[in-house]
């Protein structure tokens, strides 16, 4: 706000009015007032009063901070013209708004000062200081004492967010030389500064700080201004969704301002408790676009950057509620608003979900990523738990695409097994995240995998070939068929389908096809009563909710094949009081009561849920009833089932009652 | 005597509860408070958030919209520090209520009617709101109840 170009035609166009010989009022046509920053049109000063000392000036048009005012005035009641200076102590801004305002001008010095104190306390304070002896400078001189921050709303009103509380203190200080150089530097603190934007969505409270700002610009034409800043945020708290943070950020830059580009030359941000990150940038001003940018951290601290950054980004997704640890470093540059590359090396990471689904512990990984190109990255950990499962050391070579990542062989121990996977890859989607692999798994001790999850335990083994799994759109596909050994038979799990593994209600599909397990084993894991001999099981269309059936075909039936069949008396009462029949009391009220175990032919079960109801039969209908049991051998028993229709719930709790009954018996 | 009296008194009313819930609309024929697993944790899970979005309702910082959903209405009346939370929680909200209104459509056999299932809800919710919530009324306004 230099006035480079003073016209004032003082008198020039006056007109002296002398209405009486008492009055007296003046007219004066002051002309234009101009410097860079500000351009006052059509000044106008009119003088009344017995000694001229009543004054109004008005501004015809008024242009300054790419705002401009029509039909300014200022009234000032104790108007002195003295020798050259004009000056008023007590005025008042009466248009567009109403202003104290105090204003001093000597027109032989073209310097002054101009005082406005809108509120007790509040004083914006210019002075225009004179040409200095020999020079040709002119500075101004702008001092803040407890300056509103919510002004600079009516002078800015299409700011996005809203200025509430908040007082400024400070100087800023700008010199022009007659050649054109023009300097700028400030030291501002602002103090209980508040903002919100409509929804409330990006708001800040309670705010203090501190900034310090250079600029110069050479004055010939087309050169840029240099500037440098200095700025500490100390106080208060900020929301810009979904960020919230505490004060505690410290911004060191320095770069260019010109013709359509603004440039970063080196930023330093440094944030308390997690360590900093630098960049540079050039931005097109005419476009807002980044021409190019790098942006490249420290080496920081996982936890913090995690609580503050990362944690509210991942909300309600299976990474929203980590405990971390380790450290990482990113960086990223940006060609044309577009990013070009960007690497992220992560050391000795720990993640634990807070729910226990997942952990991996020992993370490290070095990942490069460059458009258009592959490169190699390298990923590995320590160790891993998922669904408190453990999972041993892994590592691999990962080639990075543009749009996607694999991995050709790595291998997981699982237990005391083996997870050999081929061919991973990973790749972005408008969905998120889609992965395919495809592995084989050695054998598995099915009870060291049982009691992890607090099953009894099987014997047996759990092994199979993976010939594809995919993951998108939330679900997990096992293309092929996963084999368990198990009960010296073996189990095929075929059309194995996740829907939402770590959401709320992780659905489950799958068809499950057993083959000659052996009873003996199975009766001796579950405490049922002992049965010997093979059975088939053949389970269609099963449907797990939350880990729960909510529906299936199934059909239980002894295999083809000569071998001798068995059932003893605790697993006849057994399968009876499943049915919810009286057969056990049949047996005691007969002469069986006196046989530990009777032969049969054949045995099967079968069982469609839907609804919560299990539609039930055996092998085959008979005397208004289904046969569960058919009898062979000395001495034979049948078992017959009445009730078609339990409840599921009903069912699991008679089984649990048998279950639990048997054991007590056996530990008797 | 005494039994087939009481039977008479009952069979209008129950007619009527009858008709005042499947009232001409295409989920009508849904049983909207159906039993599956899923539905149980999610229900589950939604009445343990019910304790936090409770308060948030009553100051009007969250309102029930006209579409089975609950939104931020008022971030202003939450402090800063928890308004990330605030918004966490109504996303978390949310999703359980798409997954609930999934869920019952494909209880009920008919996983087509998961948008006539959520309109039906979106109605009971709002129906169902404490005096002084803040509610959607058809066109989307909000009201204080």
């Amino acid at each position: 706000m230099i006035v480079t170009r003073t016209h004032i035609a003082l008198l020039a166009a006056a007109s002296v009015g002398a209405a009486s010989a008492q009055t007296q009022s003046i007219s004066v046509s002051i002309g234009d007032l101009s410097g860079p920053g500000f351009e006052a049109r059509g000044l106008r000063l009119e003088l009344a009063g017995d000694s001229l000392t009543r004054a109004t000036l008005r501004i015809g048009e008024l242009a300054a901070l790419d705002h401009r005012w029509h039909d300014l005035a200022v009234r000032c009641n104790a108007f002195r013209l003295e020798r050259s200076t004009v000056a008023c102590d007590a005025g008042r801004i009466e248009q567009p708004v109403t202003l104290p305002v105090a204003f001093c001008y000597d027109l032989d010095a073209a310097a002054g000062s101009v005082t406005l104190s809108p509120a007790p306390g509040e004083r914006w304070h210019a002075v225009l200081e004179p040409l200095p002896a020999g020079g040709s400078a002119r500075t101004i001189t702008l001092t803040l004492a407890g300056a509103q921050l919510a002004r600079v709303q009516a002078v800015a009103p299409a700011l996005p967010i809203t200025l509430g509380a908040g007082a400024v203190d400070g100087v800023v200080r700008a010199t022009r030389a007659a050649s054109g150089r023009t300097e700028m530097r400030g030291e501002l603190t602002v103090r209980n500064a508040a903002f919100s934007d409509a929804s409330g969505l990006h708001a800040g409270d309670a705010l203090a700080g501190r900034v310090a700002f250079n600029g110069a610009h050479a004055g010939a034409p087309g050169s840029a201004w240099r500037w440098d800043i200095d700025a500490t945020w100390s106080e208060g708290e900020v929301f810009w969704d979904p960020v919230y943070t505490k004060a505690g950020y410290r911004l060191v830059a320095a770069g260019t301002y010109g013709g359509r580009t603004f440039e970063v030359g080196e930023a330093t941000l440094a944030m308390q408790d997690i360590g900093e990150v630098r960049a540079s940038a050039s931005v097109d001003l005419a476009t807002r676009a980044i021409v190019r940018a790098r942006i490249e951290t420290a080496e920081l601290p996982v936890p913090p950057l995690y609580a503050r950054f990362l944690k509210p980004l991942a909300a309600n997704s299976a990474l929203g509620e980590l405990r971390t640890d380790g450290r990482l470093r990113a960086s990223a540059t940006v060609q044309a608003g577009r990013v070009t590359e960007a690497t992220l090396d992560v050391d000795d990471l720990s993640v634990e979900d807070e729910r226990q689904r997942f952990a991996l512990f020992g993370v490290y990984a070095h990942a490069p990523w460059k458009e258009g190109a592959r490169t190699e990255g390298r990923i590995g950990m320590s160790g891993a738990e998922v669904q408190r499962l453990p999972l041993g050391a892994v590592g691999a070579t990962l080639d990075i695409g543009s749009e996607d990542v694999r991995a050709d062989d790595f291998n997981i121990p699982v237990l005391s097994g083996l997870l050999q996977l081929r061919d991973l890859r990973v790749r972005r989607t408008d969905e998120g995240l889609a992965w395919q692999v495809s592995g084989a798994l050695s054998p598995v001790p099915l009870p060291e995998l049982l009691a992890h999850f607090g099953l009894p335990a099987m014997q047996g083994t759990i092994a199979g070939e993976i010939p594809r799994v995919r993951y998108e759109r939330s679900t997990l596909t096992v293309d092929g068929a996963l084999t368990i050994r198990v009960f010296d038979g073996t189990v095929t799990v075929t059309g194995l389908q996740l829907e939402s593994p770590l959401g709320l209600a992780p659905r489950l599909r799958a068809d499950l096809d057993a083959r000659g397990l052996d009873l003996d084993l199975v009766t001796r894991t579950f405490a049922f009563g002992r049965m010997t001999g093979k059975i088939d099981a053949h389970i269609a269309d099963l449907v797990l909710s939350d880990w729960r059936p909510v529906r299936f075909d199934a059909r239980v039936a002894s295999s083809p094949g000569d071998y001798p069949k068995r059932i003893s008396q605790t697993a006849v009462n057994s399968i009876t009081a499943l049915g919810g029949g009286g057969a056990a009391q049949a047996i005691q009220e007969t002469a069986l009561r006196f046989f530990e175990t009777f032969g049969y032919s054949k045995l099967g079960i079968t069982c469609r849920l839907e609804n919560g109801v299990c539609r039930m039969g055996g092998i085959e209908d008979r005397l208004g009833g289904y046969v569960l049991v058919a009898g062979g051998g000395v001495p034979a028993i049948n078992v017959l089932g009445y009730n078609r229709d339990v409840g599921w719930e009903e069912l699991v709790t008679r089984l649990k009652r048998v279950l639990d009954a048997n054991v007590k018996a056996t530990i008797q | 005597m005494r039994a087939k009296h009481l039977r008479l008194r009952v069979v209008p009313l129950v007619l009527a509860l009858f008709a005042l819930l499947f009232a001409g609309h295409a989920a009508a024929q849904a049983n909207l408070d159906i039993d599956t697993p899923a539905i149980r944790s999610l229900t589950a899970s939604m009445q343990q958030r019910h304790a936090q979005l409770a308060p948030l309702y009553a100051s009007g910082a969250v309102g029930i919209t006209r579409d089975g959903l609950v939104a931020l209405r008022d971030a202003g009346a939450v402090p800063l520090a928890q308004r990330a939370q605030v918004n966490a929680l109504v996303a978390a909200e949310n999703q359980d209520r798409l997954a609930l209104y999934r869920e019952i459509a494909r209880a009920n056999g008919h996983p087509e009617w998961e948008s006539d299932i959520r309109a039906k809800f979106g109605e009971r919710w709002i129906a169902r709101a404490s005096a002084g919530w803040w509610v959607q009324d058809p066109g989307g306004n909000w009201r204080k109840k």
